[in-house]
């Protein structure tokens, strides 16, 4: 199955179940799909106003509802793409995203769409047409836009309907937000197969003992999020007080899922299929595994990331460009093929360091390790670079210290990633000007105001100055001892 | 458990795990902690932990919200009236 369009096979199931629900809001509010198709429709007429044409952005710093998603199918109706913005994020940042891919138009928070007076036409479909952009942190402090095509995003949406085999009335969760890529799932795979979006409530989703309520009261049958919420609803989320017999298959990604935590999870929901989904923003999901019924009792180490979907191609290279095939080598994850972006927004992908050619092939060098298991299937071995995963946001610790340097109090700033009780912690340490005043209160403070809530460092350090070493660079080996 | 040895141990907690290197004259007890950013979801989810286990109370979901977590009066507030409860 190929379909190379992300919106055509929505506009088609929207025509094929007009009266099944498309999106149910967090307030519990159900927009059917024949609503959810006039809403999309009057928002592309309202875009054509703005004088968006095909090929423009459209940017959408707003809450996740019903209407934002119709304003996400009325900008690819009209062959334009949408950007998708954390609303919650510094004004600062979310300006450098909207000038930087120059949208042509935003739907801010309270923006209502016109009405659509004649038919709006869909151009015919376009394999390398522009999709969304998402964008991640980047380490020079400033996000970088991931382009994605109909192809690039239609491939990984046809390998979930293979995979997750979802059936019309399916309830698909929405946890994660929409800037993040977790979001393509969850939208695109009910939205074209008769299924519902079920938008978990902001508050709901961070509190592990609401979630397995919202998943009975919804219905859920397929939910999808970062390992951490998922672990901490099985410790304290008392799933056997509810009845989660809706539930079918629980999808995870983003970080790893600690194991005694994941066996908890699989025994608490012995029926419910659960898969580990593996990929960065740029390719999204490439490989996958599926977590046994039982897992070993002598198993110790956290599941593989699996082996490569049916979709593209995901391989070990060594430092010499050499693949690798023997089992447990660490060597770094490349992939390639349709899902796979062509470059960063705005860049020259000849001059982006993740693209490698080898042998006249280019792959996406994902900047994480591996090592293949006895059964050929990719275990995760950490990252090269200086990015960390907390709470599965992908994290570059140079953004949070462009974050730091902004505050006027302080002259230089270093910031890493601890693991303690098995949390990912992120520390940073300062060296404030000689007689200001930083105390922990103010340096939090700062950072909620330069950074989004989910990069604000959980301890300081304050020190007359930062150890350096012999080349004169940041000493991070001594500040982590 | 009196009202003030309330306070000392949520302080504590606060001064321990979500400001770790602050002096305890800064943490005033009318400070916004929740709608200020100085603590996060999964921070409340710690000391919704560290509050049952501390002093033996049940903390129901809808409970955790801004309007009992927003300062360290309204925590000890709303501790104190669960023990009192």
């Amino acid at each position: 199955m190929v379909t190379d369009s992300l919106i055509e096979p929505v506009l088609d199931a929207f025509a094929a179940h007009p009266d099944r629900p498309a999106v149910i809001d967090a307030d519990g509010t159900v927009t059917t799909c024949a609503e959810l198709d006039r809403r999309s429709r009057n928002w592309a007429a309202t875009f054509l106003e703005d004088g968006v044409v095909e090929g423009d952005r459209i940017g959408f710093p707003r809450p996740k509802s019903a209407d934002t998603i119709a304003g996400f199918l009325g900008a690819l109706r009209i062959g334009a793409a949408y950007v998708p913005v954390d609303h919650t994020a510094p004004e600062r940042r979310n300006e450098h995203i909207l000038s930087d891919c120059s949208v042509r138009t935003r739907c801010g928070p309270g923006r209502e769409p016109g009405s659509a007076d004649g038919p709006i036409e869909t151009p015919a479909t376009a394999p390398d047409r522009l999709a969304y952009i998402l964008y991640t942190s980047g380490s020079t402090g400033l996000p970088k836009g991931v382009p994605l095509t109909h192809r690039n995003a239609a491939s990984f949406v046809d390998w979930c309907v293979r995979t997750l085999e979802p059936r019309p009335g399916d309830v698909f969760s929405s946890h994660a937000s929409f800037h993040f890529d977790l979001s393509i799932l969850d939208l695109w795979v009910p939205l074209r197969t008769g299924g519902a979006v079920a938008i978990v409530p902001p508050d709901v989703g961070q509190d592990p003992r609401r979630l397995p309520g919202f998943i009975a009261d919804r219905g859920v049958t397929n939910w999808y999020s970062v390992p951490s919420i998922l672990a901490l609803m099985a410790e304290v989320g008392r799933l056997e007080d509810h009845d989660l017999s809706s539930l079918r298959t629980i999808c995870f990604a983003g970080e790893v899922f600690p194991l005694p935590k994941l066996r908890m999870l699989r025994e608490r929901l012995p029926e419910v299929r659960l898969l580990n989904l593996y990929g960065p923003t740029e390719t999204n999901v490439c490989t996958w595994h599926e977590v046994s019924e039982r897992i070993p009792e002598d198993r110790e180490e956290a599941v593989p990331i699996g082996l490569a979907c049916d979709h593209c191609e995901v391989a070990l290279f060594d430092d010499a460009d050499r693949r690798v095939e023997a089992t447990g080598e660490v060597a770094r994850i490349l992939a390639r093929g349709a899902p796979v972006m062509n470059g960063y927004w705005g860049r020259d992908p000849a001059e982006t360091p993740s693209l490698v050619e080898i042998d006249d092939v280019v792959w996406y060098d994902t900047g994480d390790l591996g090592a293949l298991d006895e059964t050929g299937a990719i275990l995760f071995r950490g990252r090269r670079d200086r990015m960390v995963k907390r709470h599965g946001y992908r994290i570059e610790l140079g953004e949070i210290e462009a974050g730091l340097d902004r505050h006027p109090d302080l002259l230089e700033s270093a910031a890493w990633a601890e693991e303690r009780d098995g949390r990912v912690v992120i520390v940073a340490a300062v060296a404030p000007r000689e007689g200001a005043e930083t105390g922990i209160i103010q340096l939090k403070l700062h950072c909620a105001s330069a950074l989004p809530s989910w990069m604000v460092p959980d301890r300081f350090q304050v020190l007359p100055a930062l150890p350096r070493t012999s080349t004169g660079k940041i000493d991070y080996v001594g500040l982590k001892g | 458990m009196t009202s003030s040895d309330v306070r000392d141990k949520v302080r504590a907690f606060i001064l321990e795990e979500i400001l770790p290197g602050e002096s305890p004259e800064n943490l005033h007890d009318d400070m916004p902690l929740r709608t200020s950013g100085l603590i996060d979801s999964m921070g409340t989810i710690r000391m919704t932990a560290y509050l049952e286990q501390t002093f033996g109370i049940s903390i129901a979901a809808h409970e955790t919200g801004v309007e009992n977590f927003e300062t360290v009066d309204s925590i000890c507030a709303f501790v104190t009236g669960k023990l009192a409860g």
